[in-house]
Parts: structure tokens; sequence; C-alpha cells
């Protein structure tokens, strides 16, 4: 097995022409880890961090993320975290369950306690090409909650917070093919009831 | 639990309904999403223009496929081939994209060329190897027809005196007798 030659391979500079810019899009998307057809999905040969094809097993969808306000998803963040042989990062994504019935807790609260999750979120980012549009976490090694609170007066209304976590050897998973368009089209698939 | 069903008339009625009663409102991504697919499974084909980035191609779309639906007592059949959620194909040399159906004819003709992207489908009829074999075989047949048409444009350089030298035959014989030929498998 070959070692891994960790080195910087470029400049560290600011791309003035499409700066880099804060926050995430409100509408997310959460996979159920194992739905996801791991056999069929396809990394971008150039770049491990970017996945061209993110293929759902037959049958199965993903499930639109809806949050309000003015900064989406706070509290989600990557952080580095030190390991005993290995560095990894913290993926966190935060969000709120503004429901909380019969059939929410039922069909999302009890589920998130315990399953596995792959979640897309879209960055107000999109980079020059496109690229950093559409960010994938728990590709690697699936999200897991980690915190969840429900406070009848709290500011989720008497609604869930919950954050899910993935520790994962990459900063970043990427989800982009071709360009913009076509990604969005990919995007916009997972959330269609299965063909 | 997964949905895993066709569109079926009522539902995409009541949909295009309920976006109609909030239409001035922006399109959500979900009901993009929900006219592409029922925009593909009536007409066949993507929403126009929805790759160039315009601003309203889908409220364009949304407006065309309601007007036919209203018309319509029952979907068209839907293709035998799907794409499972998460892939698209790009078809090479080509803008086109498919996302979710894929048109039967499209889709043997990349599983006669690539068979093994059959894992990309979520839906296929049983017999699609031998639907792609017969798409291939269509496909060589027409290929073959047309270069009998065509004028074959000389392979060697013009010499000086303008009449060429070499290059194709201009009647293949062989196209004819193609046919009649036995297909080793």
């Amino acid at each position: 097995m070959a070692e891994c030659d960790w080195a910087i391979a470029q400049n560290i500079a600011e791309d003035c022409d499409n700066p880099q810019t804060r926050g995430l899009e409100a509408d997310g998307i959460i996979i159920n880890r194992k739905d996801i057809d791991f056999a069929s999905c396809v990394k971008d040969p150039t770049n491990p961090n970017i996945v061209k094809t993110l293929a759902l097993k037959t049958g199965t969808k993903g499930y639109s993320v809806a949050q309000s306000g003015a900064t989406p998803f706070t509290g989600t963040q990557t952080a580095f975290a030190a390991g005993t042989y290995r560095n990894k990062f913290n993926k966190d994504v935060q969000f709120v369950v503004l429901d909380h019935s019969a059939d929410a807790a039922h069909n999302i609260i009890d589920q998130l306690a315990n399953g596995s999750f792959v979640l897309v979120l879209k960055n107000n980012y999109n980079g020059s090409d496109g690229k950093s549009k559409y960010e994938i976490v728990g590709y690697e090694s699936g999200t897991r909650q980690t915190e969840g609170t429900r406070d009848p007066y709290g500011d989720a209304d008497g609604g869930w917070i919950v954050k899910l976590q993935e520790v994962a050897p990459t900063s970043a998973i990427f989800l982009f093919d071709t360009d913009e368009s076509t990604t969005d089209s990919a995007v916009a698939s997972l959330l269609t009831p299965a063909p | 639990m997964a949905e895993y069903k066709m569109l079926e008339i009522g539902e995409v009625k009541e949909r295009l309904a309920e976006i109609k009663g909030r239409f001035n409102l922006p399109l959500t991504g979900q009901d993009k999403a929900f006219i592409d697919r029922a925009y593909r499974r009536v007409f066949g084909h993507d929403v126009p223009n929805k790759k160039s980035g315009c601003s309203n191609c889908y409220k364009d779309a949304f407006i065309v496929l309601f007007n036919q639906v209203k018309t319509m007592a029952k979907l068209p059949k839907p293709s035998d081939y799907a794409l499972k959620n998460g892939v698209v194909y790009q078809v090479p040399f080509s803008g086109a994209a498919f996302v979710g159906d894929v048109p039967n004819e499209v889709a043997e003709q990349i599983l006669a060329k690539f068979p093994n992207k059959i894992s990309m489908f979520a839906r296929y009829p049983e017999d699609w190897e031998k639907r792609a074999k017969k798409s291939s075989k269509k496909a060589a047949k027409t290929d073959k027809t047309d270069k009998a048409d065509e004028q074959p444009e000389p392979n060697v350089e013009q010499p000086t005196d303008g009449e060429p030298t070499g290059g194709e035959p201009t009647e293949p014989s062989e196209s004819g007798e193609a046919d009649k030929q036995p297909k080793g498998e």
C-alpha cells in the first residue's frame, strides 16, 4: 500500500472576481445512507473531493429539509479534529424541525435519533464554475445525531433543533457533474418519487 | 417508507391545480422537479430552454402543461426505462441530458454500446439485452444505408490537375450483402 503524500498543490489566495461568501441556502436534502447506491456513485477522476454521480437505489428517494430564517442551518460547521493516527474533520449539520406532531415524531425525529444519513446542502458561494454549490455531508461515513432538543418555549417554538455529525477524512465533498445546470437536474431528481 | 409509483393523471392534475393557486409566487425547487417530471411524461422531452437559465421557462412550461393535462383522461404510457434518482445521463456530443425517464430508443442505444450502464437504471424491461442488440443492429443498418448515400470525400490530396487518383469506391455494394450475412453472436 502506498504512503500518503500530504503536500499543498495550490496557491492560497482570494478570487477577487468571485469572492467567498457566507451561508447556506434554505433548502437541503437528507437521504437515508442505506439508500445510496455506492456501487453506482462516480467520483471525479481528477479530484476525489468531487462526486459526479450520487445515485440512489431503486425505489428510494431523498427528502427535503426546508429551513426558515435569515441564517438557515445555523450551527452547521466543519472543524479539524486531531486523531491518534490520522487527523479528521468533524462535520456538523444543524437544522430545525418546526413540526411537533405524531407523524413528525414517528417519521423524522425517532428515525434521526438512530439512523445514518447523507445530506446535500447548497452553499451560497457557488465558485466561479458552480463546483462549490452543492456539498455532501455524510458521504464517507454517514452522519449520526449527536444533539437534539425540544423546548416548548425555545426559539424553535416547540419544534426540534437537531444536530448530525460526520467524522470524515476529507474537509468537504462536493457534488458536481459537467456544469451547474446538469448538477441542478441531478439534485432535483434526488427528490422525485422513485421512477 | 420510500414512495415507488408512477405518475397518475389525477395526481398530476391535483398538483398542477395547487401550484396554479400560488402562481404569482416563485416556484419552489420541488415544484420545478415535479414540472420536470410531468412535462417529460406528457411531452416526452425536457422543459424547453431550462438549461439556458431562463427565468420564466418553468412558469411557461407549467402553463403549457396545465393546458394540455386538463384535456387528458390519462397520461401517455411511460418509457420502459428510467434512470435511478441522482443519475444524469448526458448524450455525448449533444446538449441533451436525461434524468428519470429515458425514451426507449435512447436507452437501448446507450445499453447497446455500454451494457454495464444497466446499473444506472432503476426501471428496465426484462428483455433489455435483446432489445439493445436489436437497436444496435438497426443502427448499424441505418449507418450503412447512410454511408451508401453519401459522396465520400477523397482521403488523398488532390493532384494539381484536379483529378482524384484514389479514395474509397463510391458504390459500396456491401450494404445489401451485409443485411443478408448472418450476424455472429
